[in-house]
Order: structure tokens, then C-alpha cells, then sequence
């Protein structure tokens, strides 16, 4: 440790020497005996906490300038990519630079970089270069075709399944086998994930339409059948129109709203 | 926020209006509102005249809307205090009105016309002595008394053990204590023997030793009926002592032998009371139960021997004794302790809880036929039928152990009774199996019985809680839609969550889960809590998750039923008094029996709008009674 420290103290040493900067051919030559992996750590770690800078002399050589104190300060906590545009402002001097916007602008309408929307946030925008495919955190997984949920896609899944289930009858069926069918009628362009099936086949059953079954034996994957006990569409309660009233907490007699003036018994007695 | 007792007593207070007029109206509902009351302060509440209250008082006692209680006179320093009735609204019975029709219907499907007779009397009069059953009966039947009485007494006698009919209690039973809630109550120490409290918490224990002697006799035959039976001539009075002793043996004399014979001399006391109270004057609704107190009153008199209407009856053993069951009460001395004998008057009355467990029964057959398939379901009307003598109470939740092979037993003795369609095609101990397999845990498996054969228990109130279960999702279901029920099964299944795991999840777009939960939460149905991650309950820094509670959205559900009966028969009542005038001329034009009266087509139409639209209430109402049966009585 205190070798290394040593080697960045060095470094810092000559770079004050030589306020114009140091060639990486230079730093070498000026520490003989430290061997290259230390120095390009000591490098590194001083690059880090902006105690040095990296340029790029006019022959394109690697130059090293130390930065100074305040300036070390302004820099603090801007990430690599706002430092590197930092210093291509910086280059532009005088004249300065044009937009950015318009710089992203030139690049799209050539093609070589994409905007992708976030989905969990659509109003940050990301840019990357054509070719890439977005990565599943961005675009939302396999439920999300072009930043909308897709409803219809899922219902066509979950009836698929649903129908699968329901073929099989008496007999249920294993998380695997529905995977392997749905797979093979290639409903998705998006390989579907064996989670993904299992939430779409979790829908089902929390709808009531299928019923989680315990497997027997050693298998330990879940299988599923048709419920054996449906939800009745009405009760007693519901179809009386006090049973789905929004305002049912403020009725009383001679109330404002009363069971004699209600409207709701008035569409429900109409015959 | 009005509770489900609340909502209850709304109902029962509008039912008994609606049946017996506003005057008895207005008694039951100061009787709901405060509980046990003596006459003086039922009168000084209400406000009403003291004749009109007694008049009131006694039809609902005679239709079983108030019971009466005797509080027993103490010693004090004072001198004896005396004793004094009390009287409480039974909103239990009261709300049992909307299911009388339900209750013909069933004993029609299983004793037959007769008996559906006898209910039906029994229904519309509260509580009636055997001549007057008979005599009511035959005028149903449109027959002559002499023939029909055998079968009338055969049927009723048959009615009594299978409990669909008891006998209704005696108006001198104690009140029974008012037991403070166990939360309101700080965890004493129990209180060392020799003090006050002691005994009186002995005497309160004590008490229900009286209890326990009215149920022992709640459900037996007179014996000078079982004789009439066996074709003995005398009605009662000269067999009278041979009676006095044949009730005697045939009545187990409980501790409360004192308690029974003192109990015939206070029955004498009571009637004797309500005679003396009774107004000559008579209101054309009370004219009945007046008569009929009279009656029996009069019949009373004659057997009644030294109990004074001040004294308390009570009052010790031994002190104006009267062995009841006859004048010749010379037969049976005072010195006996055996006899516990029978009252000078009985009455009978519909006991509602034989006809609940029924119901109750079925609702868990029908389950279990939905869910299993019919043999299963014959299996559990065997194991129901082999319980049934040790059930306590309608709602019990888990049935005594039963073995195998009784169950066999009682499978086969339906099959050939023709209760069961036909021999079930597993082998009942394989069924049986299937059902204690089951994750809802209806039925376990209790300890093995003796020759190694397994024995099963019924978790009724599981069955029971699964039936409400799915009722609950169907309402949400109503209410909200698939994605509402999509999301309270979720929460159900997998506890509490946050929003974002509820809408992952159950695969909805996040602004509409956000927006169903509120809903849902406002109706009650889902529950949020808030968890902080500072100190402060920053909103930004807190977790909030959503979970629901079945226990609690069941409570809520039976309160909103009893509230929607209430306003269903709010608007019925009005949808009538609107329409009054109308009704008023079809009704003076069938007593004038004129076959041809004009109406004006809009008239017309007004009846037959009036008609379907009572229709569609009326079945209604049943349906929500139905329900009101799961939520609340099962």
C-alpha cells in the first residue's frame, strides 16, 4: 500500500514538473523501477479522484495533466460520460460546440443511434447504437410490445392455456407440459420465460378459473386443473340494487337519498 | 358506522310493525332498545296508556316476539323483596318471519300436508294448547274435528320428536344473566371461597341448572297425551293422579324438583295475574291472545291452591307447594320428591332451530356435492344424520368423532329409508379418505377408534366459512368486475402486498389496480397499512401494503344484508301505500264478491305493475333471507 501511494505520489511529482503534460512514454521513463501493472493502477486510482486528467495530444498520444485542487472539486460526482463531454466542450474552446440535441439529431437521421423509451418511465428517453437490442428492464419484458401493455397478447396466452387445462379434464397438468404447449404454438416472437407461464397460469387461478393442485409423490412442480367450484355470476345480495348502490352508507328515511326516492329501485322496478 | 346488531334490530322492529301495528311496534322497539324491562318501566318509556302496553305485551309474548322471565323476590334487610317480572324482545325469532314460508315447504317435503298444517297453524297463532291445535287444524282441512283428531295428534306427536315443535317455556323462568363482554371485563382473580362474590358466582352457575331442567322438558310428550294415544277415555282430570305419577316417572326429576314444583304453583300465579291485569275491553288484533289468556286463566284457577299473587312462588322449597297435573292433587302429597309434575297448561310452539340445522345441513350437503360429486355428498348426509343427537346448538363448529362403521351403518339405513338415491360407488371408508385429504380441512381425521378403525370429525364451521367464501367473491365479482375478484383472490392467497407486486401479479395496468384498490377499499373489501421506513410517516418514505381480512368482510356482509332486507321492505311498503286507494277498491270489491268492476286501463296497468313489482320483492326477500340463513344463523 504504501509502495503504491508512493508510485502515485511520483506521478503527481512529475506532472507538477510539467504543467503541460506528461506522455505515457514519459511517465514510464521517468519511474524506471516501477513495473507497468502498478503504474497503470496508480494511474487509474488517481484518474478516479480527478486528480489527474486524460488528454489526447495533437499527434494522438495518451497525455497525463494534474488537475488542480478546485478544479478536482468542481468535477466531483460527474459521471464518466458527463466528464468525457466535459472535455469535448472544453477542446471546442472558443468557438464552442453546436447543440447536443442536434448532434443526437444528425446521428438518428443517419441511423446510428436509437431512442429507446423506458417503460417504467416513459418520459426518460435512452439513447444506444442501432444495432443493439434494448435490454428486459427497459422495454418491459416479454408483456410489453412497443411500451404498451399488452392486453390482447395475454388474454390470447391465458386462454390458451385455459383451453389446454380444460382438454386435459380430470387430469391436471404440470407447469412443464403447458410451457411445452404454448411454445409450440408459437403464439410469441419473445421466447417466453417458464416465470412468465407461470404468472399468466397464476391469473387463471387467482380468476377462479383454475385450481392449484398440490403435486403427489416426488414431483415438485406445480400442477393445475379446472375448478371444481365455480364463482356464482350473482348473489341474492347483488341482485338487490342496495347490494352494489355507491351510495348505500348514506341512505336513510327521509334522507336525501332514501330506499323511497332511490333511482336505482326506480330502473330496477321499470317494467 | 351502524353494526350488524344494529342493522338487525332495524329489520326485527320493521317486521313486527309491519305484522302487528304500531302500538305493539312501539313496545318492541323500546324493548329492543333497552333490554330487560319490568312493566312499569316499559310503560313509563313508551309513554303509552298501561292497558294498551299489557294488550301489546301480551301478543308478543303469545307470538314469541318477547319472552318473559320471572326475577326471582331476595331477602333483604328490608324484608322480602318480591318478585317481578321481566320482559325481553327475542330478536332472534322476530327475524326468523321471513323464513316461515321456507320452513312450510320443508316439513310439506318431509311429514306431509298434515303437518304442514300444524306448522302453519302453530306459525300464525305463536303459541297454542293441543285442543286449540286440533281445533285450528281441522278447520284448515276443512274437516269435521272427531275424524280427523287421531291423525292430527299422531302427526303432532311425531312433529314433538323430531323437535320441529316444542313446548314453549313458562313464564317464571329466571332471566337469564347478562354476562358482561370478556373484553369490557379486566382479568380477575377468581374470588376466594366464603366471600360475596363467590357465591355469587356460584349462584349464577347454580341458575343454569333451572336452564338445564326447561331444555330437558322442552321437548316432552305430556303423558296424558301418550295416554289419550293408548285409548284411555278420561281426558286428564279423574286419571289425573295416575297421570301426576306416570309424568312423574316418565320426567327424570332434575335437581330443580323444587324448582318444578315451584314452578306449577308460579305458572298458577302468573296466569292468575295476566287475568287480573286484563281489560274486558277488547281491540279487534288482541282480541285472540286476550281470550286465550282468559282461557287460560280459567282453566288455571281451578288448580291453582295457595300461592298468593304477591308472594314470590319461588320462594323455597316446601312453602305453598301445589302438586300440579290435577285438583286431585291429594294423590302426589307435597312430600314427594320425585315428582317434577307437569304443568296445568301446555304450549306448543315451532322451535325455528330444528328447522335451521336442517337448512344448515343441506347448505353443507350441497357444497359438498358441488365440490366432491354425489357420493361424497351421501356419504356427509350420513355422517349429518349420525351427529344430529349430539348436536348442542345450530351453530356448532366441529361434530363429535364418528367411526367408520357407523357411518356405514346409517349409509346403508338411508338407502333402504329411500333418503339416499342409491348406493354410493366407492366404498365409504375410501370416500371418507378423499374428504379428510382435502387442504380446506373440512374433515379430519380423529384418533383411531377402538377395533382400528379410523374416526372422522366434521368441521362444520369450515364448510360453513367456504360456503361464505365463495358467496364473498361473487359479490366482489358483482361489484368489481373480474380484475376486482382477480385481485381479492390474490391478496387472499398471498397476504399482504404492495401495489406494484399487485399489479405484476395479477397482470393489470398499473394506473387501473391503483385506481380498483381504492374502490375497493372504500367498499370495504380490501384493507391498507401503512408501513414507515423514517421515524416521521413521510408518505414518500413509507411502504403501504394492501391485504384483506375474510373474518372481517363476512361480518360487514351479514350487517349489509340485514340493511338491504330492511330497505328492500322500506320501498315495498311504500310502492304500496302509494297504490293505496287502489288496493282499497279491489279489496271492498272482493268482499263485495262483484265479479264486474270497472277499472280504467290505467288501473289497469297500475294493478298489474303493482302486482309484479310485489313479486319481484317478495322473492327478493326470500332470496336475501337465504343468504341472511349463511351469514347469520348457520
Amino acid at each position: 500500500m504504501a509502495a503504491a501511494r508512493s508510485v502515485e505520489e511520483d506521478l503527481l511529482r512529475l506532472l507538477r514538473q510539467n504543467p503541460q503534460g506528461v506522455t505515457d512514454e514519459a511517465l514510464s521513463a521517468a519511474l524506471p523501477g516501477v513495473p507497468i501493472e502498478e503504474r497503470v493502477n496508480a494511474v487509474n486510482s488517481l484518474l478516479a479522484a480527478n486528480r489527474l486528467q486524460l488528454l489526447k495530444n495533437s499527434s494522438n498520444k495518451i497525455v497525463y495533466k494534474e488537475v488542480a485542487a478546485e478544479e478536482a472539486a468542481k468535477f466531483k460526482g460527474l459521471s464518466t460520460e458527463e466528464l468525457l463531454l466535459y472535455q469535448c466542450i472544453k477542446a471546442a474552446g472558443n468557438t464552442g460546440m453546436p447543440g447536443i440535441t442536434k448532434i443526437l439529431k444528425v446521428l438518428e437521421s443517419r441511423r446510428l443511434v436509437k431512442s429507446v423509451k423506458n417503460v417504467n418511465n416513459p418520459s426518460r428517453k435512452v439513447y444506444m447504437l442501432s444495432e443493439l437490442e434494448p435490454s428486459r428492464e427497459l422495454t418491459g419484458g416479454a408483456w410489453y410490445t412497443e411500451n404498451q401493455f399488452d392486453s390482447e397478447f395475454i388474454n390470447v396466452l391465458r386462454e390458451a392455456c385455459y383451453s389446454y387445462i380444460k382438454r386435459k379434464d380430470k387430469v391436471s397438468s404440470s407447469l412443464g407440459e403447458i410451457a411445452a404447449f404454448i411454445r409450440s404454438r408459437g403464439f410469441s416472437k419473445v421466447e417466453l420465460r417458464i416465470e412468465d407461464i407461470h404468472t399468466i397460469i397464476m391469473t387463471l387461478v387467482y380468476d377462479g378459473r383454475v385450481d392449484e393442485v398440490e403435486p403427489e409423490g416426488d414431483e415438485d412442480e406445480d400442477h393445475y386443473r379446472l375448478a371444481v367450484l365455480g364463482i356464482p355470476d350473482s348473489t341474492s345480495l347483488t341482485d338487490v340494487p342496495c347490494g352494489v348502490c355507491p351510495v348505500a352508507g348514506e341512505c336513510a328515511e327521509g334522507g336525501v337519498i332514501s330506499p323511497q326516492t332511490c333511482i336505482y329501485y326506480d330502473k330496477w322496478l321499470e317494467f | 358506522m351502524s353494526s350488524r346488531k344494529q342493522f338487525a334490530c332495524d329489520l326485527a322492529i320493521r317486521l313486527v310493525q309491519e305484522q302487528y301495528g304500531d302500538a305493539v311496534g312501539g313496545v318492541f322497539k323500546y324493548l329492543a332498545a333497552k333490554g330487560q324491562l319490568p312493566l312499569g318501566e316499559i310503560i313509563r318509556g313508551t309513554g303509552l296508556s298501561a292497558s294498551l302496553v299489557k294488550q301489546a305485551l301480551l301478543i308478543l309474548i303469545q307470538q314469541n316476539c318477547v319472552s318473559v322471565y320471572l326475577q326471582p323476590g331476595e331477602e333483604s334487610f328490608r324484608g322480602a323483596r318480591p318478585s317481578f317480572h321481566v320482559y325481553e324482545c327475542d330478536l332472534g325469532r322476530v327475524l326468523q318471519i321471513i323464513r316461515h314460508s321456507r320452513f312450510l315447504l320443508h316439513i310439506r317435503d318431509e311429514a306431509g300436508e298434515v303437518a304442514e298444517h300444524i306448522v302453519a297453524q302453530l306459525l300464525q297463532d305463536g303459541r297454542l294448547r293441543m285442543d286449540q291445535v286440533l281445533g285450528g287444524v281441522a278447520a284448515r282441512m276443512g274437516k269435521a274435528q272427531e275424524e280427523v283428531a287421531d291423525t292430527i295428534r299422531n302427526t303432532f306427536i311425531s312433529l314433538v320428536q323430531a323437535h320441529y315443535v316444542e313446548r314453549a317455556p313458562l313464564c317464571n323462568a329466571p332471566p337469564p344473566t347478562i354476562r358482561p363482554h370478556p373484553n369490557s371485563v379486566k382479568a380477575r382473580k377468581k374470588p376466594a371461597g366464603g366471600g360475596e362474590a363467590f357465591a355469587a358466582e356460584q349462584g349464577a352457575a347454580s341458575r343454569t341448572l333451572e336452564e338445564l331442567a326447561i331444555e330437558k322438558a322442552r321437548f316432552k310428550v305430556p303423558a296424558d297425551l301418550a295416554l289419550q294415544m293408548f285409548g284411555t277415555t278420561t281426558a286428564g282430570g279423574g286419571n289425573a293422579a295416575a297421570a301426576a305419577a306416570l309424568g312423574g316417572g316418565a320426567e327424570a326429576a332434575a335437581d330443580g324438583g323444587g324448582g318444578g314444583d315451584g314452578a306449577t304453583g308460579g305458572g298458577g300465579g302468573v296466569k292468575r295475574r295476566a287475568e287480573d291485569e286484563l281489560e274486558l275491553l277488547a281491540v279487534p288484533k288482541s282480541a285472540p291472545p286476550a281470550k286465550k289468556a282468559r282461557i287460560r286463566a280459567g282453566t288455571a284457577r281451578a288448580d291453582v291452591v295457595t300461592s298468593t299473587p304477591g308472594a314470590g312462588p319461588g320462594a323455597g322449597p316446601g312453602a305453598g307447594r301445589s302438586s300440579g297435573g290435577g285438583a286431585a292433587g291429594g294423590g302426589a302429597g307435597p312430600s314427594s320428591p320425585v315428582a317434577a309434575a307437569e304443568p296445568p297448561v301446555v304450549l306448543w310452539r315451532v322451535n325455528n332451530d330444528e328447522f335451521n340445522r336442517v337448512f344448515r345441513h343441506q347448505a353443507m350437503v350441497g357444497l359438498i356435492r358441488e365440490k366432491f360429486d354425489e357420493d361424497a355428498a351421501a356419504v356427509v348426509t350420513a355422517m349429518l344424520a349420525t351427529a344430529r343427537p349430539h348436536e348442542a346448538s345450530v351453530k356448532e363448529e366441529r361434530s363429535v368423532p364418528l367411526s367408520e362403521g357407523e357411518i356405514e351403518t346409517t349409509v346403508g339405513r338411508l338407502t333402504t329409508a329411500g333418503v339416499l338415491e342409491a348406493l354410493p360407488q366407492q366404498p365409504v371408508s375410501a370416500v371418507l379418505r378423499t374428504l379428510a385429504s382435502d387442504p380446506f380441512e373440512m374433515f379430519s381425521l380423529a384418533a383411531t377408534g377402538m377395533q382400528g378403525s379410523p374416526m372422522y370429525v366434521i368441521n362444520s364451521q369450515r364448510v360453513i366459512d367456504l360456503i361464505m367464501l365463495k358467496q364473498i367473491e361473487a359479490v366482489v365479482k358483482s361489484r368489481y368486475d373480474i380484475a376486482g375478484l382477480r385481485v381479492f383472490r390474490l391478496l387472499a392467497l398471498r397476504g399482504q402486498l404492495e401495489q406494484k407486486q399487485i399489479a405484476d401479479l395479477a397482470m393489470l395496468p398499473q394506473k387501473d389496480t391503483r385506481e380498483l384498490l381504492y374502490r375497493m377499499l372504500a367498499g370495504g373489501f380490501v384493507l391498507l397499512q401503512d408501513i414507515p421506513k423514517s421515524a416521521d410517516r413521510a408518505p414518500s418514505r413509507s411502504f403501504y401494503t394492501w391485504r384483506v381480512s375474510v373474518t372481517a368482510i363476512c361480518e360487514a356482509t351479514a350487517g349489509q344484508l340485514f340493511r338491504a332486507t330492511g330497505r328492500v321492505h322500506q320501498r315495498l311498503k311504500f310502492e304500496m301505500e302509494k297504490e293505496k286507494e287502489l288496493l282499497g277498491l279491489l279489496e271492498s270489491a272482493k268482499e263485495a264478491k262483484t265479479v264486474n268492476f270497472t277499472l280504467t286501463t290505467a288501473q289497469r296497468q297500475a294493478v298489474n305493475r303493482l302486482k309484479r313489482m310485489s313479486e319481484v320483492m317478495e322473492t327478493s326477500l326470500q332470496h336475501l333471507d337465504e343468504m341472511i340463513a349463511v351469514f347469520n344463523d348457520f
